[in-house]
């Protein structure tokens, strides 16, 4: 693990976690050279503050939550298996994608997947429901600081109330999906960079 | 040998199993066929077109089953032909089961059977020394072999298989010894078309042709087909066999002369048939595939014309007539592509379709540019040649064809020229691209008014300013520089004022044409005008269509706004930008929200209504107070200008018009401090409108003091004191916007990233600017009666205009954060310019025609008591010449006549509310539409859902048949997600494809 040479062997699993994630050889290699950059302390895992020196999360107002879902189940540390496998929610669909075998699990970075993602994001007490006080946080984080406090109630309440289908007050997966029904969000949740 | 033969059949085995494989179905034909040909070749080249003719009846005969027997008792069939029928009638029964797909996929799961039913028939034939040396066998290879390369062939993407085209003759040869490896050989090359076999939309009769045992069947659904569509195509030639005879002996030759002197061309009717067939459904099929792959529908039209179409037509009428052959056809320079057979026959394909089938199958094929022309040329060369057969009806399509063609390249190729031509692509391009389309719609504007000086400057340059030329006078006034500014002393004899212009009929030689001056004058400006109207009425219209069109007001779009983050956005500025964008859009949500809900307290509701009020009083009083300043300063200005003698004294009014321009609307913007409007949206368009009242106010009050007093003050030439004092307006106007560019907006900036950094770096006001464009224009059309060189400074003006704008934009400004509907703004400009604008000047002007007098001394009109005399007097002339007469009539009984206008407005207003009426309904229509999809998606969800359960109850109660139940869901799914996404469609059908010889 400490040597410092760019090659797949390197990787522990490389072969079980290209099948999972559908990442290439060479990008697999790139991410785990990124892994290792941002590991200072040659620990073999990412720590929370790991996380935060990467500037493109530093400045997505969702970032935290983003670096939060790194860290499923209350653990502390992230390793190179999990680590990709959240990056994978954002490797942008390609074509050979779509002719996958029916029997396979649908890839990470389905349409689905990712919109499961997102979904996580806003969930934050992991209920499979959106509720209007968890909109109410990620509204202020997105907008900022222009708009008022009783606005963002109010929006809020508006939101929920138009993607609430069932009247439970809160949005779920199935909802927030159909919400986005038409919404590119393929190209909204794909970073370039991830092959 | 029947071992081999079993061979043979098990090899076509895997093409149905397998589609990339297909191939060697070929060659193991090729491998049992080949030899015999050769032997025939030399007989059979002779007389190649007897074979033609012989072939059409079998194939007619062909089209319906039963016919089978009847033909094969032909005296004209050959003895070996009664062998191969059998075989063929015996396999038939199968095949009509195999024509739909899911028979077909049967068909494919029980791979063995078949070609163990066939195998029989085969070795007989073969064995048959008759069949042997009869040519039927070596037409059938060659016929089969050839077309088949050559169809693929000329997929350049085979280049394998190009090198086989070279030597067809060797190969074949080679071929029959049975090498195997061949079969791999030509395996790849035929890939393209066995992929698209694996559709499930293309009749599994396509397939059949191939496989030799095969022979009689497909005949069925082919020529089916071809009737169809012959009838579709409108070309008789091949619709029946009568046709096809003729066509047969007395058509070919001329075909081959221009089509070739080869191999395939042997047939070109019959080519015409088979490939004609399969290209026209082609035309049908990359529609429906489209959606999937391109490439597929590629490969798929190249190979398959050449394979299905001529291996399998061939064997029937090579049963009889074999010694067609060209077996042994040298080969041909891939050079010259068109030239060879397979060029030869895509062109004979070609022929027969329509020419925008043709057009659309040309263009489909994957060639260089010069190719595809050549293609065409000698397409058309040929189809010109046949169209000596074809019906005088035929005669009319064609005629219509070419007319529409030839209508349709000059139009793409007109709209080039404008293309390349219009201004400022790429500049707007790149202003597009770094400030969103909100600020590119001012700059598109300016480039629309820009079009519309041009073409107002061109015609009154033609009509009233040459012919002015002609007859000018030596002007004697002196010219300092300052005339630029003010616009008198020099300029005022020349043709840039009424003044300047003569009364008379200008006639050059005695017998030349003479030229009224008046009347040219009155009509260029009318027709300046009515072009500058219709035009803005119709684009006008065309923007609010499209606008109608919204999509938007019916979808709430709040959740969408919320949950779907861009996550691509990494950069800081762009993240800040975001935010902003979406804090607008929540706000202005929001206060649409609140509209509904008003949940403001009385005292609360007081204060905002105060406000409004306050706010709309005072700024209407600052434009009646700026109206009534400029009024009383021009009255004075008159005054002073008599005992003044400065010339630079004039320019005190245009001053201080911009001046008022300059500082009230900023004055206004200052007022949404205290207004506190809660949309954006709102604050614009109040905005807009105090700033539109102040600019057409000063306007009005500005002709008011023209009509009023300038024009009855008695002076000597009051027109050209108008038209200079709009001149001074415009320029000064023009030097405050340029100064407000460089100045002003680099200032605002410079403070903004230096001084108070709060204020940040300022955003282009659209609105203000394009009223400003607004203002001008206005100013354009009031004086182009006046000035007629009017429309050439503005188009001088908004050039630099563009310009400076430009640079200014790149260096002070950011983009704006409003999220501005461009379309809309653009809609709302447009009607800006045509209401309160245009048609203000209109009443100016027709103020100025119908009611004032003309300076006695001066100008086209002089003398007249008003304008609109040189009118009257221009009719009575005519009324006294019969030539004339019923311009005067037009003119009395349309023009003149008040009962006229009566009936067309009752007649106007009745369709008017008969439209508004339409568009009522059609609103009811799209919200029960717009309902009704909303219903739609929840159905679809609903649906899924199920299918998500069922399918995994299906999973835990069996899971051996988990394969087969989950591709049941899916294509069940598929039914209802296609409609949102095609490629899953496909990959669905292909699994099911894939899938079901395994189940």
């Amino acid at each position: 693990m400490g040597s410092r040479s760019s090659h797949a062997a390197v990787i522990p699993d490389v072969d079980s976690i290209r099948r999972e994630t559908g990442f290439s050889q060479a990008s697999l290699v790139r991410l785990h050279h990124r892994f290792r950059a941002l590991d200072r302390n040659k620990k073999g895992y990412l720590s929370r503050m790991d996380l935060q020196q990467i500037g493109a999360l530093a400045v997505n107002p969702l970032g935290d939550r983003i670096i939060e879902s790194f860290f499923p189940n209350g653990s502390q540390q992230v390793d190179f298996p999990g680590f990709v496998r959240v990056l994978a929610h954002f490797r942008p669909v390609e074509d050979e994608d779509t002719d996958q075998d029916p029997k396979k699990p649908e890839p990470l970075n389905s349409r689905r997947n990712k919109l499961h993602y997102a979904f996580q994001l806003y969930d934050l007490d992991r209920d499979g429901k959106i509720s209007r006080h968890e909109m109410l946080q990620v509204l202020r984080l997105m907008v900022g600081v222009q708009v008022t406090e009783e606005q963002l109630e109010n929006i809020a309440d508006r939101t929920v109330q138009e993607a609430d289908e069932d009247g439970d007050g809160a949005v779920s997966f199935l909802e927030f999906a159909k919400s986005l029904e038409k919404m590119d969000v393929e190209q909204k949740m794909s970073i370039r960079i991830l092959k | 040998m029947s071992a081999y033969y079993r061979n043979n059949g098990f090899e076509e085995d895997p093409d149905y199993l397998d589609y990339s494989r297909s191939p060697n179905r070929t060659q193991g034909y090729l491998k049992t066929l080949g030899p015999p040909n050769n032997p025939h070749n030399p007989g059979t080249r002779n007389n190649p077109y007897s074979v033609d003719s012989r072939a059409r009846p079998d194939y007619a005969g062909s089209l319906a089953e039963p016919n089978y027997p009847g033909s094969l008792s032909n005296p004209d069939y050959s003895d070996t032909r009664s062998d191969a029928y059998p075989s063929a009638s015996r396999t038939s029964p199968d095949n009509p089961l195999s024509l739909p797909e899911p028979d077909y996929s049967e068909f494919q799961s029980h791979p063995y059977h078949q070609p163990s039913s066939r195998q029989p028939d085969y070795p007989g034939s073969q064995r048959n020394p008759d069949f042997v040396g009869s040519s039927s066998s070596g037409n059938y290879a060659g016929s089969r072999t050839h077309p088949d390369y050559f169809g693929s062939l000329g997929e350049p993407d085979y280049p394998g298989a190009q090198s086989n085209s070279d030597h067809p003759g060797p190969r074949a040869n080679l071929n029959h010894p049975g090498s195997r490896r061949n079969l791999k050989h030509t395996g790849f090359r035929i890939n393209p078309y066995t992929d698209s076999l694996g559709e499930p939309d293309y009749p599994g009769a396509e397939i059949q042709p191939n496989s030799p045992p095969f022979l009689g069947e497909p005949d069925y659904p082919r020529t089916e087909d071809n009737q169809n569509s012959s009838s579709s195509w409108g070309e008789p030639d091949y619709s029946d066999d009568e046709n096809g005879y003729d066509y047969g002996s007395s058509e070919t030759p001329k075909m081959t002369r221009g089509v070739l002197s080869r191999t395939s061309s042997i047939q070109p009717s019959f080519h015409h048939r088979s490939d004609g067939n399969l290209w026209g459904e082609n035309e049908d099929y990359p529609e429906r595939i489209e959606m999937a792959s391109m490439d597929l529908a590629n490969s798929y039209r190249h190979s398959l014309p050449g394979v299905p179409g001529d291996g399998y037509v061939n064997p029937a009428y090579v049963d009889e007539s074999g010694p067609v052959r060209a077996y042994g056809n040298p080969p041909l320079s891939e050079c010259d592509w068109h030239k060879s057979p397979q060029g030869q026959k895509l062109i004979a394909s070609l022929i027969p379709m329509t020419s925008r089938d043709r057009i659309k199958a040309i263009r489909n094929q994957p060639r260089t540019m010069e190719e595809k022309r050549n293609l065409r040329k000698i397409v058309d060369k040929e189809k010109s040649k046949q169209s000596h057969h074809i019906l005088q009806l035929n005669c009319c399509v064609q005629c219509l064809h070419s007319i529409s063609q030839a209508y349709r390249r000059s139009k793409s190729s007109l709209s080039e020229i404008l293309n390349s031509i219009s201004l400022w692509q790429k500049t707007l391009k790149i202003i597009g691209g770094k400030f969103g389309t909100s600020v590119l719609s001012y700059f598109n504007f300016l480039r629309w008014l820009l079009k519309f000086n041009i073409f107002s400057f061109v015609l009154n340059f033609s009509f009233i300013i040459i012919p002015q030329f002609t007859v000018a006078e030596k002007n004697t006034l002196q010219f300092t520089g300052l005339e630029f500014f003010t616009g008198v002393g020099y300029f005022r004899d020349t043709v840039m004022y009424y003044g300047f212009y003569t009364n008379s009929t200008i006639q050059h030689g005695n017998s030349g044409a003479s030229y009224n001056m008046q009347l040219a004058y009155i009509f260029t400006i009318g027709a300046c005008l009515t072009t500058c109207f219709f035009s803005l009425l119709f684009s006008m219209a065309r923007y609010f269509r499209n606008n109608f069109i919204n999509p938007h007001i019916y979808s709430g779009g709040i959740t969408k706004l919320i949950f779907c983050w861009d996550f691509t956005v990494t950069h800081e500025k762009a993240v800040k930008l975001k935010q902003k964008n979406l804090s607008t859009e929540i706000r202005e949500n929001l206060s649409e929200l609140c509209q509904e809900k008003a949940k403001l307290t009385f005292n609360q509701q007081l204060t905002r209504f105060s406000a409004y009020v306050v706010a709309w009083v005072v700024s209407t009083g600052v434009a009646i107070a700026c109206c009534a300043a400029v009024y009383y300063l021009a009255e004075y200005n008159l005054e002073f200008l008599k005992t003044h003698k400065n010339p630079g004294a004039v320019l005190l009014l245009p001053f201080i018009v911009s001046c008022i321009n300059l500082a009230v609307p900023r004055i206004y913007s200052m007022f949404r401090l205290v207004e506190r409007y809660e949309m954006p949206r709102h604050e614009v368009y109040v905005l807009l409108i105090r700033n539109i009242f102040l600019k057409i106010s000063i306007i009005g009050i500005l002709c008011y003091y023209w009509l009023n007093t300038v024009a009855l003050s008695g002076e000597e030439c009051w027109e050209t004191l108008i038209g200079q004092e709009i001149y001074r307006l415009l320029l000064m106007d023009f030097v405050f916007s340029l100064a407000d560019s460089f100045l002003g907006e680099f200032l605002r900036r410079i403070i903004g990233m230096r001084l108070i950094r709060s204020l940040g770096v300022q955003e282009f006001d659209i609105a203000r600017n394009v009223l400003e464009l607004i203002y001008a224009q206005t100013l354009v059309w009031i004086g182009i009666f006046f000035c007629p060189l009017l429309p050439f400074i503005q188009m001088i003006m908004l050039f630099i205009m563009f310009y400076a704008k430009n640079v200014s934009l790149m260096m002070n400004f950011q983009p704006p954060s409003k999220a501005w509907r461009a379309s809309q703004m653009m809609t709302f400009f447009i009607f800006l310019l045509f209401f309160p604008s245009f048609t203000g000047v209109l009443c100016t002007l027709a103020i100025t025609i119908w009611r004032l007098k003309p300076s006695a001394d001066c100008g086209p009109f002089r003398g007249l008591p008003f304008f609109i005399h040189s009118i009257y007097s221009w009719i009575d002339t005519l009324s006294t010449r019969p030539g004339y007469l019923w311009v005067v009539w037009i003119y009395r009984n349309l023009i003149g006549s008040v009962h006229f206008f009566f009936i067309l407005t009752l007649i106007v207003l009745i369709i008017t509310y008969l439209y508004w009426q339409i568009t009522e309904g059609r609103k009811i229509m799209i919200r029960l539409l717009h309902e009704q999809i909303v219903n739609e998606g929840k159905d679809k969800m609903f649906l899924i859902e199920k299918l998500i359960k069922l399918q995994d109850m299906e999973k835990k109660a069996n899971s051996s048949s988990l394969v087969l139940e989950r591709r049941e869901v899916e294509q069940q799914g598929s039914l209802h997600l296609g409609e949102h996404d095609g490629s899953p469609d496909l990959r669905l059908r292909r699994s099911v494809q894939e899938g079901n010889p395994r189940a």
